[in-house]
């Protein structure tokens, strides 16, 4: 997910960021991204 | 004479079926000790007009000779969960002003059982995360040291156990926030099985991760407040039927490894585990090392589902206060904001398998014991209200398989607590406190007192 992609939801939602919040919620969503891969590879592994 | 304030609860009820004290004594001794030291503490946030009300009601009962289980008991209840006429705001200025309408099942339960509502009690905002300086009440404090944290989200519960204020308090549990306080501060928090009791009433962070239960001084106190939040008829067993039961015979795994190989284990953490596990053996109980599923996939999908699910809950308030929201919340619900519908479908896949996986680790035993938390509780210091601090804990995971979790005072580092989870089957909420229970009175862990 592009730091573009990620504006464009929040936006999507409403929710306004100063850039300090934003640096940091975008560095949250990037760790949210793995953990979803994370989760793809234990569940291909399960397969 | 002991203060009535320092009575467990079956020595309070006791001497209030003999007469020997009233329910006005009582509940009066718990506010004396609140107006003491909450200025220290700021545990609660509300207290309860009608306290006094309620505890006439309770003597009347008693005197009729009509008084259920808890008759009289003074409870608090953490500003997550509903007590109705009193103040609702979930610890945000996003819902300030909020009366709740009604009670939430588990207090309707508990005034069912004879409970007195002494109050509200300080939260992380939403139960998500803290502390933040900058909400409208200020965070509660560790009783062991004032200039460190509670851990959360049932902040002022941990609190005002810990600190003397009331011996039983309730709070909400999504991916720690019973235990972790309850480690940090020195108390007992019992996180029942996934369903176990009703969490109407309560704001929900994660529907599919929350729990609601009880944060006590003893198990015992935490059992008998758990069996009255359940709604009775039931299929469950009671989780204070076995109470004397000891440790003899249990067949407990280990998970050392879990924590001990993490780096940021405080060494004093893995000495008291591991003189935790000789404490266990020494009681007849059979302790054999396991290694448990991978800790940091359960994160993995309890995080996803998490996120996903509060960001849900919170939309519509978000479109209609957003400005109100302290920093660190928001920015915890626009990470929900990076997965999609079909990312949540396969943690709850996941969270299926990683329950199965766990069950079967779990097999050769009857119960598990690890660490509640990796580290003693923080200084407010590492704390600037402007992005959110995680702690190292390893709770997430029974939230994610659902299953009954006990945190127990195990040892200190220094001048502050640490916590052990012990860990079983669902419904077996009876075996956890018995192995609890035998714990706690092998050990003088949960009868030292704060310095207040």
């Amino acid at each position: 997910m592009t730091e573009a992609d990620f504006r464009a939801r929040l936006a999507a939602l409403g929710i306004e960021l100063d850039a300090h919040a934003f640096a940091a919620a975008f560095k949250g969503a990037q760790h949210l991204r793995a953990e979803v891969a994370k989760i793809d590879a234990y569940l291909a592994a399960k397969a | 004479m002991t203060d009535p304030a320092d009575y467990s609860i079956p020595e309070a009820a006791l001497a209030l079926r003999e007469g020997r004290l009233t329910a006005r004594q009582l509940v009066t001794a718990a506010l004396d000790r609140i107006a003491q030291r909450n200025d220290r503490l700021h545990a609660f946030t509300h207290l309860n007009p009608d306290a006094l009300a309620e505890a006439d009601r309770a003597d009347a009962m008693l005197a009729a000779g009509a008084a259920p289980p808890l008759c009289g008991i003074p409870v608090a209840v953490k500003d997550l969960i509903d007590v109705g006429g009193l103040p609702a705001t979930s610890g945000s200025a996003v819902l300030s002003g909020r009366i709740a309408a009604a009670d939430a099942d588990a207090v309707a339960q508990l005034r069912a059982q004879g409970a007195v509502i002494l109050g509200k009690l300080a939260t992380y905002e939403f139960a998500m995360v803290g502390p933040d300086l900058n909400l409208p009440d200020p965070p509660a404090r560790n009783p062991w040291n004032l200039n460190h944290i509670t851990g959360g989200s049932s902040s002022g519960s941990a609190s005002a156990v810990a600190g003397g204020l009331v011996r039983l308090a309730l709070g909400t549990d999504t991916g720690g926030s019973i235990r972790s306080p309850s480690a940090y501060c020195g108390c007992v928090g019992l996180k029942p099985s996934y369903d176990r009791v009703s969490r109407a009433g309560a704001f929900p962070l994660s529907p599919a991760l929350d729990h609601t239960g009880p944060l006590a001084a003893t198990v015992e106190e935490a059992a008998l407040a758990l069996d009255a939040m359940t709604a009775a008829p039931n299929d469950w067993r009671p989780a204070s039927a076995r109470l004397d039961r000891g440790a003899e015979g249990l067949r407990i795994g280990y998970a050392r490894d879990w924590f001990a190989q993490d780096l940021q284990a405080s060494p004093a953490l893995i000495r008291a585990m591991d003189d935790a596990a000789a404490s266990f053996s020494m009681l007849g109980a059979s302790i054999t090392p396991v290694s448990l599923p991978d800790y940091g996939m359960f994160e993995a999908a309890g995080s996803v589902i998490l996120h996903a699910e509060a960001l849900a809950e919170h939309l519509s308030l978000i479109r209609d206060h957003l400005p109100r929201y302290g920093r660190p919340v928001l920015q915890c619900l626009a990470f929900g904001t990076a997965v999609d519908a079909e990312d949540v479908q396969r943690a709850r896949m996941a969270q299926a398998c990683l329950t199965q996986d766990m069950l079967a680790a779990m097999a050769p035993f009857d119960l598990v014991i690890t660490a509640t938390t990796l580290t003693p509780a923080l200084p407010f210091s590492a704390f600037d209200g402007e992005k959110a601090v995680w702690t190292p804990m390893r709770t997430i995971p029974f939230n994610v398989t659902g299953q009954p979790v006990l945190s127990v005072p195990v040892g200190f580092d220094g001048d502050l607590p640490l916590g052990m989870q012990i860990i079983g089957r669902r419904g077996d909420e009876d075996l956890i406190c018995a192995a609890g229970n035998a714990f706690e009175r092998a050990t003088d862990h949960s009868v030292q007192r704060p310095p207040l």
